[in-house]
């Protein structure tokens, strides 16, 4: 069976308001990468999704989204070391308490 | 060669005891006497070459070469140098000698002794000089010496202004001798004195005109009258330096150069006759006036002058032999006359005749000297004094200049009185001085010790001085062989003077120290009192100099020190008042500018700076420092950006 497109880009669009909504709304800054990585999952499910529709003779969507999951890992690498930085410094990992850029 | 070395001895003493003098301590007086000493020998060599060989030193040198021709400097000795030489050294030797004792206490030692050495060189050269240009080299070098050392006691105001007035008066003098050179230069091309008769020739109508030029030097320099004003304010100077500079040498300059130049002179009447009218009015004015002086080295300042101008009387006459030979006798008893006079002021400490008197018992050698060298000047025969005014009076006798054929009787009365008031006035000083009771006690009581006898480093010089004051004349004589009058090559002039001019001359000068005596040994008043009463007037003018200085002061020296006034005062108003408005308008624009640069430029400088910090102070807000907030705003700008485009 085949599930149609648009059904996967609604759930594609789900997971990525999902991301966002946490994104924005979660105080702790763990949290926020995790919904990061929801985001990037749902861009992952666009092109998966897109490469099976349009079949890329050489699956070059699935190979972007290959590529996507190892980049976020790296990202989350990073982000998780900045945390873990900032909670030396700061005592706290509360995005509402992190405000050291401000002007 | 040699002839260099003459002056450049005394010269390299200078340069040693400018440079370390006052390490050497008294040394210093033995560098230069040495020095001095060298110089000595060489003339003498030269002397004895010129005389025995008859061969003249020469010695040239190219200054200035300029293409094929140049300017040449050279030293020569021919006999009037040679004569001049062996004074100048002679003298100045036992001068120095005796200066070590006078000068012994005093601080500054060494300069002086390095002072006379450069004063030696220069006078060196001037006499040595082959050519007008080193003479006035020379000429000016003793003239800066002579300044420095009327002055050499500084400290004393008097001192120091006599500097400075000795000093402008000369340079008045040395103008004329300038402009002299340059004229004579312009016309022939050539300043050296060989062959003067084909050079005055040469100058055709110049001549006069140089040979006034060339004299106006030397009435500066010889302090001739109206420029004698200086050397009696000289004494003010040590009385070395008064018996060298001022008596036997520098002084005696003027005299050796018109001597030096008289072909210049012989070719016309009327510079002849300026010359000996000037010296007759300066000898004859200036021993009336050393008459009633009571200032010791005065009387013999004013006789110098009175002597000078009997040289200069003889020289107008037409014989460089006269004059020179009066020359060389006066160097010598003038020169122990002050150095007599400076062993007395040395041990009274004051120079006022009225206040010494029998100083003959407490300084047995000075006395002696003294007199015999006033003896000498008064022109008792056979001492050298008598000879050589002689010479001058024969001279003036026969002197006939074609504008003015009587000139001879007129001058020679002239120069009669003047032997009269001569053998007067130091008849008068010797009697005040070293006869009579003392009068010291009378004014100060402040002459706690005794008077007492100078160091033989002082009287030594004095005896050898009196020898020659005695003897020197003896080369001039008929027993002397005419011996002078060979050596400088003219003819010995006794022939054919009238006989009675020596009688006259003798009783003169007899009547002269006669007068003298009975007035100041025997107090006998010459002149019945109501005569007296009616000369007063005259005894002021002459006691006060002619007011001679007191109308320069008024002529000359207040109104150049008004003008100076004026020009200080016109330069302190006008010309620092436009400096100072200058000033003062550079200051009020730059007060302007900076208003412009604080209000305007840094106005809008800072305005901007306002309103950028005013600016990121409104957008600062947005910066909350939380990540989030940032993320919205992203999120809401993709989503804004998305719907906008989807609606285009």
């Amino acid at each position: 069976m085949i599930v149609p497109l648009p059904h996967v880009l609604c759930v594609s669009a789900g997971l990525f308001a999902l991301g966002l909504f946490g994104a924005l709304t979660r105080r702790n800054a763990i949290g926020i990468l995790m919904s990061i990585e929801l985001i990037l999952n749902s861009a992952n499910l666009n092109l998966v999704a897109f490469n099976r529709v349009w079949g890329s003779p050489d699956g070059l969507g699935q190979v972007m989204a290959l590529f996507v999951i190892g980049i976020a890992a790296g990202g989350a690498v990073v982000g998780l070391a900045l945390v873990l930085a900032i909670f030396r410094r700061q005592q706290t990992i509360s995005a509402d308490e992190i405000r050291l850029l401000k002007g | 060669m040699m002839l260099g070395l003459i002056p450049l001895c005394p010269l390299i003493a200078f340069a040693i005891l400018i440079l370390v003098g006052r390490r050497l301590g008294k040394l210093s007086s033995a560098v230069s006497l040495l020095a001095l000493a060298g110089s000595l020998t060489l003339s003498l060599i030269g002397f004895h070459q010129l005389r025995t060989l008859h061969q003249q030193l020469h010695w040239v040198w190219n200054w200035l070469p300029f293409g094929n021709n140049a300017i040449r400097l050279g030293l020569q000795m021919d006999p009037l140098s040679a004569t001049m030489c062996l004074v100048v050294t002679i003298i100045g030797w036992l001068i120095m000698l005796y200066s070590v004792g006078y000068m012994g206490e005093d601080p500054r030692f060494s300069r002086f002794f390095a002072y006379l050495s450069l004063f030696f060189t220069a006078m060196l050269t001037l006499v040595l000089a082959d050519n007008l240009l080193l003479l006035y080299i020379g000429w000016e070098g003793v003239g800066l010496c002579s300044y420095l050392l009327i002055s050499f006691w500084f400290e004393r105001p008097a001192a120091a202004n006599a500097g400075k007035k000795a000093f402008l008066t000369t340079r008045i003098g040395d103008l004329g001798l300038l402009a002299g050179i340059l004229l004579m230069v312009r016309v022939t091309g050539d300043l050296s004195f060989s062959d003067l008769p084909a050079k005055a020739n040469a100058l055709g109508s110049w001549a006069p005109v140089v040979a006034l030029l060339i004299f106006w030097g030397a009435v500066g320099k010889s302090a001739q009258f109206p420029l004698h004003v200086w050397l009696p304010d000289a004494m003010e100077g040590p009385t070395p330096v008064s018996a060298l500079i001022h008596a036997a040498t520098m002084v005696a300059a003027g005299i050796y150069l018109v001597a030096r130049t008289l072909p210049l002179f012989l070719t016309s009447a009327t510079s002849m006759l300026a010359v000996a009218t000037i010296g007759g009015i300066t000898s004859f004015f200036a021993a009336t006036i050393a008459c009633t002086q009571t200032d010791l080295k005065r009387v013999l300042a004013y006789s110098t002058l009175s002597q000078l101008g009997f040289m200069m009387m003889g020289l107008g006459c037409g014989s460089a032999f006269a004059g020179m030979f009066h020359l060389v006798t006066h160097a010598w008893f003038k020169a122990l006359l002050f150095l007599g006079a400076g062993s007395v002021i040395h041990v009274v400490h004051h120079q006022e005749i009225t206040r010494m008197g029998g100083l003959w018992r407490s300084m047995p050698v000075t006395a002696a000297t003294f007199t015999l060298g006033a003896v000498t000047m008064a022109g008792v025969p056979p001492f050298s004094g008598f000879w050589s005014k002689e010479e001058i009076l024969m001279n003036v006798a026969r002197f006939s200049p074609a504008n003015f054929p009587t000139a001879g009787t007129l001058f020679l009365a002239v120069g009669l009185g003047t032997s009269l008031l001569t053998a007067f006035y130091i008849t008068r000083a010797v009697l005040l001085t070293f006869f009579g009771t003392s009068r010291a006690a009378a004014g100060h009581g402040h002459d706690a010790h005794p008077p007492h006898e100078s160091p033989f480093v002082m009287t030594g010089p004095l005896l050898l001085l009196c020898a020659g004051a005695l003897g020197i004349g003896w080369i001039g004589t008929p027993w002397g062989g005419h011996a002078f009058q060979h050596f400088l090559g003219v003819e010995p002039a006794h022939h054919g003077g009238p006989e009675w001019i020596l009688v006259a001359s003798i009783g003169v000068g007899a009547a002269g120290i006669l007068a003298a005596f009975l007035r100041y040994a025997l107090g006998v008043q010459l002149l019945p009192a109501a005569l007296r009463s009616g000369l007063s007037g005259v005894y002021r003018l002459v006691a006060n100099k002619y007011y001679i200085d007191e109308l320069y002061e008024k002529v000359f020296v207040q109104p150049v020190l008004a003008f100076a006034r004026r020009a200080f005062s016109f330069d302190g108003n006008v010309i620092d008042g436009a400096v100072n408005g200058a000033g003062r308008l550079g200051l009020w624009t730059s007060r302007q500018k900076g208003w412009v640069d604080q209000v305007i430029v840094d106005g809008a400088v800072n305005g901007m700076a306002t309103a950028v910090g005013w600016a990121g102070g409104a957008v600062r807000r947005i910066q909350t420092g939380l990540v989030q907030n940032y993320l919205l705003i992203a999120a809401a700008g993709a989503i804004t950006l998305f719907w906008v485009l989807q609606w285009k």
